[in-house]
């Protein structure tokens, strides 16, 4: 149950002009950091899990490049993104999930380079496993996605794009360490070469994460109640992942395009689980762990101007294997082991046509992939899930009017068929506005875990399960400007948005000693997404989004739990434009989480306050030149600077006040 | 590339050595607390700190005031029932239970886990705690701990508790620990049918060769004729299963000295360990008998488990599984022998007290799996004829001719006192019932029991009068009178809304006669913690 997180979009995007032909795009505002895509940045074969130019929905592109020296994780990255909220589970390395638009975790698709990395069996990503170093950039689509990604995106799709070689070789080097123990590390390096483009990465991280944390005290009966002991060390949370990256691409002519990629992930972590018991540990788990092996591979065939139209066909698969052993839990000594595989393949194909004064770009999907499940805990599960999807962009008047027609009809084994329409529309006025909006039908199928947990430790799953089926509207305005006043590409923007859920699928109570996955009838999430930025001087940067939105049970009215209804983030960025030096302050706003189904316990609002120096030491004039590397980035990292108590579940403590150095090397 | 490999060695250097060295210094512990706010979404109800409340008892000899235990953060917190919502009697801050909760100088290993609590005086609480294994004692009035001497007879081997003083020495202490090496009964078999010896053999226990185990998960507490009585249920291996382990239950006896300051409390030297006819004693409660005896009645609600869902079904199963015979003890104070045993077949007693009329006459508990009562005929027992040691106790089923075959079963498994559903109640297959708690009203003429399940509130009529035979005839005795909804079912359709009933106290006194206001009072379990006040005019 995710919280939301709205973000802080800066980018180069701000300086697009909007009225020129700007196609896939957003909301998002705030340079360098996030930009829009443009015709031609969602390069073939980088999200070929999408339909080719979807070009109403509401997304977001972060350029990791933009945060260079500033050792965001993509938890963190995310977490500034409008619209999204990262519900993190304690410090790093532990586990952290996403909400779109007040979603669930379950109700986001994230991709690795258009492969799906939500898992049958859970339904869910962490994101802590995610290294921010081996990425390009992170696609996010807000709102509904099911015609996009199919079973899932109720709340949004996110892609993570990979490493990419540029027109010249470049070899890059990081390492960081800070507070509590907490090492990263990272080499990678790309280049083309004979037509063949190479990618490898290598990226490490290992944290001690034994950060004291002060404990939830309650206001009730009128007065503040504390756990005792007030204070506690987090014990148990050591974490170590290793994650590499191999990309292969070629050239096959002048139509045709291959590729190979695998990324492959290790994962140890203990599992110190919650904080809400008495005695010297708080009832924190002293030896849960949690150890976990996974790989994504693709291989992939592009095609351009062949017979006029474009297409992809890929073949994909995704392992993940976790071994869970917690010898002292209350339900006696557990030890698990889960493998999820998926194989699959998907083809695509899209082509353009004038017919009359309108543009037409017709685009085809075909998918169909297997998900398997064998586990020491579950009886075996497998199905089997195919989709076929067709897409209309028409556009006319010189593409200041766009509809999008789209139909895609998705199959999973053991549900009934799904049609999913959708339809988006873009509008361009003037010059410098854009007004568009999308309606969609979207759904999930319930996870394995929901479906079939085994009856055991107070927990199972349900059979008998529904999907989720929703409806999602959006509408937005954006405006662009190149300069106001002493202001310089300023950018405004605001959505609205609605998601109608029926059937939530929840795990509640269902008796004395059970808990259920239960469908628990329809849900709404209305909400206004706000974001601006600028910059002034040639020196400043100053991004900012909000957002707020009322997610509640439609038979209650009551807030749906775990989500703030509000977060703002701030984010400022002085330095001057050769990179010399940054320094980046961010603020982040979270509101009140609910943290029961009545609303009536929550977790207060904070607002925690990031900051780093970065320095480029190649541009020093006394060093530079002995420097023999084209950048090389020095950073001073303070994260909660007013060492804040965060948390976003109830028993789950973050950390306070931490600082980290970092230096990265590209050469 | 030597320059590059130098330049890569420097930054890993420079991060090395000053990310931890520096960031020891900087990094912090989160500032101030994070201060969560709970609210009662019921006018009727106050919010308690935590979900579930384990426990809510009325202070004896006061008309107006409860203490209610909660577990996440553990606290007892005083309560004036004169108003709807209750409110707080405490006038200072209410405190947690510390990290050395027992007083002795030693933090807590686990600390304590509320079980229950019990007031057995207007300036003494007991606050039952597992994992810790220990009964608090806890001033009712401010909810504090408060310090009793704890003395252990030199007679006891030491072995017998490791977390008390010595054998013949004495401390002051918050709590006295229910840890207890005990050594069963020569052929004692687990709830699975295998000797406890096989679990642990002579040598492996606590005490030097014999076959021993600790104590474990104590469950109820209950004064009775200046002794202490705790009920131990014993769950061993595999909790949370469909077969988890029960080792033979006991009821630990300590001497309690309510005339002394401080008062003293002392494990029984002689029969300071009882073990129980059947599995899993979870409550125990005092009863002063209508002939005057002091004895105290122990619900054993027999070995539980969680029912397996049958996959093969489109049915989803749940909720707990008898796995052997409930029955409800009757240990003599005065003796401190488990003289009689009730068998009352597979019933999973609930886990709450006993609800006892005013007039001593029947006790009724009700049943973790179903929406059943349960009933004793408490007139036998005063009846019973003394027991010589070594003697099995009686059985009054009517089977025992040592007592002319006396039956003080009225309602068993096999003849139980069903409740009414709630219509658009719980899932039936889900949560076919449990009914946690029973209370008498002031008279006795109407019993009021709280279903978990469903919600609801029933009222059942009880005709005591005419010196009934023994056992009371059930026809034309006993008869739902009413059903209250008084929270949501639980289920899906609950979301949002307060579920979860428990355990009941009806006010002392006649409502509308000797009291305004609220009658009867209720645990709620989730989302929030809740006490609520009803007036259902319970006289």
């Amino acid at each position: 149950m995710p919280l939301i997180r709205f973000a802080l979009a800066t980018g180069a995007l701000a300086l697009l002009p909007l009225g020129g032909g700007v196609r896939a795009d957003d909301a998002a505002p705030a340079p360098p950091a996030v930009e829009r895509e443009v015709p031609g940045v969602v390069a073939r074969g980088v999200t070929p899990h999408e339909l080719p130019d979807d070009p109403t929905a509401f997304t977001t592109v972060i350029r990791t490049d933009a945060y260079a020296g500033e050792g965001k994780t993509a938890e963190q990255l995310l977490s500034e993104a409008v619209g999204v909220q990262v519900r993190r589970l304690g410090g790093p390395g532990q586990p952290a999930e996403i909400s779109i638009r007040g979603s669930t975790a379950r109700q986001v698709i994230v991709l690795l380079d258009g492969v799906q990395l939500n898992d049958a069996q859970s339904g869910t990503v962490d994101l802590s496993t995610i290294p921010a170093d081996l990425l390009d950039r992170i696609e996010i689509s807000r709102g509904g996605g099911s015609l996009q990604a199919g079973s899932g995106a109720i709340g949004g799709v996110v892609n993570l794009v990979t490493k990419r070689p540029g027109a010249e070789p470049l070899t890059r080097a990081a390492v960081e360490g800070g507070s509590f123990g907490t090492f990263q590390g990272s080499l990678t390096h790309s280049r083309r070469a004979g037509g063949v483009e190479l990618t490898a990465g290598y990226d490490g991280f290992g944290t001690k994460g034994d950060y004291e944390f002060q404990r939830v005290q309650e206001r009730v009966l009128g007065q503040t109640i504390a756990f005792s002991p007030k204070q506690l060390e987090r014990i148990n949370d050591e974490a170590e992942s290793h994650a590499s990256l191999l990309r292969v691409g070629r050239e096959l002519g002048e139509h045709l395009h291959a590729s190979f990629q695998n990324s492959a992930y290790y994962d140890s972590r203990g599992v110190p689980g919650l904080d809400s018991g008495n005695g010297p540990t708080g009832g924190q788990s002293e030896d849960a762990h949690e150890r976990k092996t996974a790989d994504v591979a693709a291989a992939v065939l592009d095609a351009s101007d062949v017979a006029g139209a474009d297409g992809a066909l890929r073949v994909y698969d995704r392992f993940q294997r976790i071994h869970f052993t917690d010898p002292s839990s209350t339900c006696g000594a557990l030890d698990s082991e889960n493998e999820n595989y998926a194989l699959g393949t998907r083809g695509e194909v899209s082509r353009e046509w004038q017919l009359g004064p309108s543009l037409h770009r017709l685009s085809a999907i075909g998918d169909v992939h297997e998900d398997r499940l064998t586990s020491t805990e579950f009886e075996n599960r497998h199905r089997l899930a195919s989709d076929w999807a067709l897409q209309d962009e028409l556009s006319v008047l010189e593409r200041r009017v766009i509809l999008a027609p789209a139909l895609r009809y998705d199959l999973t084994e053991g549900f009934d068929g799904e049609w999913l329409p959708r339809i988006g529309a873009i509008v361009k006025p003037l010059p410098w506005l854009r007004i568009k909006g999308n309606a969609e039908r979207s759904y999930r199928a319930p996870s394995f875990d929901e479906l079939f947990f085994p009856d055991q430790c107070f927990l199972r799953g349900n059979p008998n399960l529904r999907p989720e089926r929703a409806r999602n509207f959006d509408a937005g305005v954006e405006a662009g400007f190149e300069h106001v006043f002493f202001l310089d590409d300023v950018r405004l923007g605001g959505d609205w948005f609605r998601q109608a859920i029926d059937d939530s699928i929840v795990f509640l109570l269902v008796s004395p000693n059970t808990v259920a996955a239960e469908n628990t009838g329809p849900a709404t999430v209305n909400g206004f997404e706000l974001h601006a930025s600028t910059r002034l001087l040639g020196w400043i940067t100053l991004a900012a989004n909000s957002t707020l939105f009322h997610a509640e049970l439609d038979a209650t009215g009551t807030p749906l739990p775990g989500r703030a209804e509000h977060e703002t983030n701030v984010r400022l960025e002085i330095g001057p434009p050769s990179g010399l030096a940054k320094l980046v302050g961010t603020l982040q706003h979270t509101g009140d989480i609910p943290v029961t189904d009545t609303g009536l316990t929550k977790i207060p609002a904070r607002t925690v306050f990031d900051a780093s120096l970065t320095v480029d030491a190649k541009q020093l004039p006394w060093l530079g030149p002995r420097v023999p590397a084209q950048r090389l980035l020095v950073s001073l990292m303070g994260r909660n600077l007013t060492d804040r108590s965060v948390r976003d579940a109830l028993f789950f403590p973050q950390p306070g006040r931490t600082v980290a150095i970092r230096a990265e090397a590209w050469f | 590339m030597r320059a590059r490999a130098r330049v890569g060695l420097l930054a890993a250097g420079v991060a090395w050595a000053l990310g931890p060295g520096c960031s020891a210094s900087g990094s912090g512990s989160g500032g101030g607390a994070p201060v969560v706010t709970v609210d009662s979404p019921d006018d009727r109800c106050v919010a308690l700190p935590g979900q579930f409340p384990p426990g809510l008892a009325l202070l004896p000899g006061v008309a107006d005031r409860a203490v209610v235990v909660t577990d996440t953060p553990s606290t007892v917190v005083p309560f004036a029932l004169d108003t709807t919502p209750p409110h707080v009697a405490a006038t200072g801050r209410i405190p947690t239970f510390p990290a050395d909760s027992d007083g002795d100088g030693v933090r807590d290993r686990f600390g304590p886990r509320p079980d229950g609590v019990e007031a057995i005086a207007t300036d003494l609480a007991l606050v039952t705690a597992s994992f810790e294994e220990e009964v608090l004692f806890v001033d009712p009035a401010s909810g504090a701990l408060r310090r009793l001497e704890v003395a252990v007879p030199a007679s006891l081997p030491p072995e017998r508790f490791a977390n008390l003083p010595s054998p013949g020495q004495s401390a002051l202490r918050t709590a006295v620990s229910t840890l207890a090496c005990v050594e069963p009964p020569a052929g004692a078999a687990d709830s699975r049918g295998l000797p406890v010896a096989t679990r642990f053999p002579p040598g492996s226990g606590c005490l030097a060769g014999v076959t021993s185990y600790r104590t474990r998960y104590t469950s109820g507490v209950a004064l009775a004729d200046g002794h202490l009585f705790v009920s131990m249920s014993n769950l061993g291996d595999d909790a949370g299963t469909a077969n988890p382990q029960f080792l033979p239950g006991v009821v630990l006896v300590y001497d309690l000295d309510l005339t002394t300051a401080p008062p003293r409390a002392t494990p029984h030297a002689a029969n300071g360990v009882i073990f129980t006819s059947a599995f899993n004693p979870t409550q125990v409660t005092a009863l002063h008998s209508a002939g005057g005896r002091d004895f105290v009645l122990v619900t054993d609600t027999g070995a539980l488990g969680i029912l397996q869902d049958d996959p093969s079904t489109p049915v989803i199963d749940s909720g707990g599984i008898a796995l052997s015979d409930a029955a409800i003890d009757v240990i003599d104070a005065a003796t401190l022998q488990l003289v009689a045993t009730v068998p009352l077949g597979r019933a999973l007693l609930s886990f709450d007290r006993l609800a006892i009329d005013p007039t001593k006459r029947v006790a009724f508990t009700g049943s973790a799996a179903g929406r059943n009562l349960y009933a004793i005929d408490l007139e036998p027992l005063d009846a019973l004829p003394p027991l010589a040691a070594g003697d099995r106790p009686y059985r009054l089923d009517g089977s025992d001719a040592r007592v002319g075959g006396a039956d003080a079963r009225i309602f068993d498994f096999g003849h139980p006192l069903p409740l009414p559903a709630r219509i658009g109640g719980a899932d039936p297959q889900s949560c076919p019932g449990f009914t946690v708690g029973t209370a008498f009203d002031a008279v006795g003429t109407k019993l009021f029991a709280t279903d978990f399940c469903d919600g609801t509130l029933t009222t059942v009529g009880v005709d005591l009068s005419g010196s009934p035979p023994s056992p009371v005839p059930t026809s034309g005795r006993f008869g739902v009178l009413a059903q209250s909804n008084i929270v949501a079912p639980v289920g899906a359709g609950a979301l949002g809304r307060p579920r979860g009933l428990g355990s009941i106290a009806v006010r002392p006194g006649r409502p509308g006669v000797d009291y305004t206001g609220p009658d009867v009072f209720v645990l709620v379990g989730t989302p929030e913690g809740l006490l609520c006040a009803l007036r259902v005019d319970s006289f």
